[in-house]
């Protein structure tokens, strides 16, 4: 895997900067106000979107809160994508009604709701007065499930620990959600909440959930599939063809046209050498044209360099496939250091913790025939 | 290079660990299909679409 690629394989897209809760935890500068894409920009990204749609060709809503945007501003922003795209959107479920369900289901929308397990581990969730939002929570997704409505779930883990894997899995099998995916809390945009967890207890939540979802893996956990993945490549001797040859670029599209490749968190911020980390703006360029000279350009070079210095020095790139820009920015202060928090949280200790779970519970290791 | 063989004994613990991991792939391969995660009309979320998973939901590129 060396280089960007030009053509990505999906949008992100920010209908509003907007949202109307407000987790402790979030890394997004702008969610206070309410600045509103216009159609004009998504007219833009549409017009080459269009030309790129296959098969799967995604276009993800995400923010802020998408829904915040209204129903009516958001089906015009939808309205100059080909019917062969497949929409997504990220929402905090509160604002789903029944006419959010109908919206879903004449738009086809594939939703994910972000939800931190029972009522307790949605503490740090709180709307804007400060009162807890998992009330709210619960009857936008009960709003789905009552329209037949298959969802996702995201979950942040503030605080692994022991006995955790367990609590969330059962919880999330009773919620009904099909996919889930379990993001340890990242140092990244405005949340400077820190991420240096001991290795012990992060690589014992993995290898516990693990152990629970092998027990009844009635939903497709993101973390456990990605590694399996990996370890079936490895070994069937094919570990090095995993990785794509090239990265998606993954532009993210802000709410005023403005475009960030590979890590929408750094959408909204400014630094003195890197600047406002933009690679364009689909009103003034097509946004194939940006993504033709992205790789080039401001701190991509230095990101791609820093893939490279991973490749070269940790062993667990063939899994991981190099740190993630965000998170070498807000971690490190630039984009071509090496192993970050989230890397060791989120992929070594993931991978760790299966291994763990594989060896307590397994056969016993092949045997030296010498 | 140090790191080459770091990445070699990783290579090998995991090798070491083959009847073991290999049962987790063969009941993960059936959970799959208990899934029906083959079907076409069963919608993934875009940040988990095995050959579309976006660094944004914290995961590295995969090919289409």
């Amino acid at each position: 895997m060396r280089g960007l690629a030009t053509v990505p394989n999906y949008v992100i897209m920010q209908p509003t900067t907007l949202c109307n809760l407000d987790c402790e935890y979030c890394y997004l500068p702008l969610r206070a106000a309410d600045h509103r894409m216009p159609v004009a920009v998504a007219e833009a990204v549409a017009a080459d979107v269009n030309r790129w749609a296959g098969p799967g060709f995604s276009v993800v809503w995400h923010g802020g809160e998408p829904l915040a945007a209204g129903r009516d501003h958001l089906a015009a922003l939808v309205a100059p994508f080909s019917d062969s795209i497949t929409h997504h959107v990220q929402t905090n479920a509160t604002l789903i009604d029944d006419a959010w369900a109908e919206f879903f289901l004449t738009h086809r929308f594939r939703v994910s709701v972000s939800v931190d397990g029972p009522p307790a581990r949605n503490d740090l969730r709180r709307t804007r007065g400060g009162r807890p939002a998992y009330d709210r929570i619960e009857r936008g997704i009960a709003t789905l499930r009552r329209h037949g409505i298959d969802f996702a779930a995201l979950c942040v883990v503030s605080q692994p620990t022991d006995g955790l894997a367990t609590e969330l899995y059962q919880y999330f099998l009773g919620l009904g959600c099909d996919v889930l995916g379990l993001n340890i809390e990242e140092t990244e945009g405005v949340n400077r909440r820190s991420n240096a967890f001991a290795a012990g207890p992060v690589q014992r939540f993995w290898a516990e959930l693990t152990t629970v979802w092998r027990a009844d893996p009635r939903i497709h956990v993101r973390e456990i599939e990605w590694s399996l993945r990996y370890l079936a490549a490895v070994l069937d001797g094919t570990a090095d063809d995993l990785l794509p040859r090239q990265l998606d670029p993954i532009p993210t599209i802000g709410h005023d046209g403005s475009v960030h490749v590979l890590s929408p968190e750094l959408a909204g911020f400014n630094d003195p050498r890197y600047g406002d980390f933009a690679a364009g703006n689909v009103r003034d360029r097509p946004l194939a044209e940006i993504l033709v000279d992205a790789p080039a350009r401001g701190w991509v070079p230095e990101f791609l360099r820093g893939v490279e210095a991973c490749r070269a020095s940790c062993p667990y790139f063939g899994f991981c496939g190099g740190a993630h820009a965000a998170n070498r920015y807000f971690e490190h202060g630039r984009f071509d250091g090496t192993q970050t928090n989230h890397c060791r949280n989120s992929k070594i200790r993931l991978l760790e913790g299966v291994l763990d779970h594989a060896r307590d519970h397994g056969p016993r290791p092949a045997e030296r025939t010498y | 290079m140090p790191e080459t063989t770091a990445r070699d004994q990783l290579s090998a613990r995991i090798d070491a660990l083959g009847p073991a991991v290999s049962d987790l792939l063969t009941e993960a391969d059936g959970a799959r299909t208990d899934r029906d995660e083959d079907a076409v009309e069963r919608g993934l979320a875009a940040w988990n679409h095995f050959d579309n998973i976006p660094t944004f939901y914290n995961w590295n590129n995969r090919p289409r």
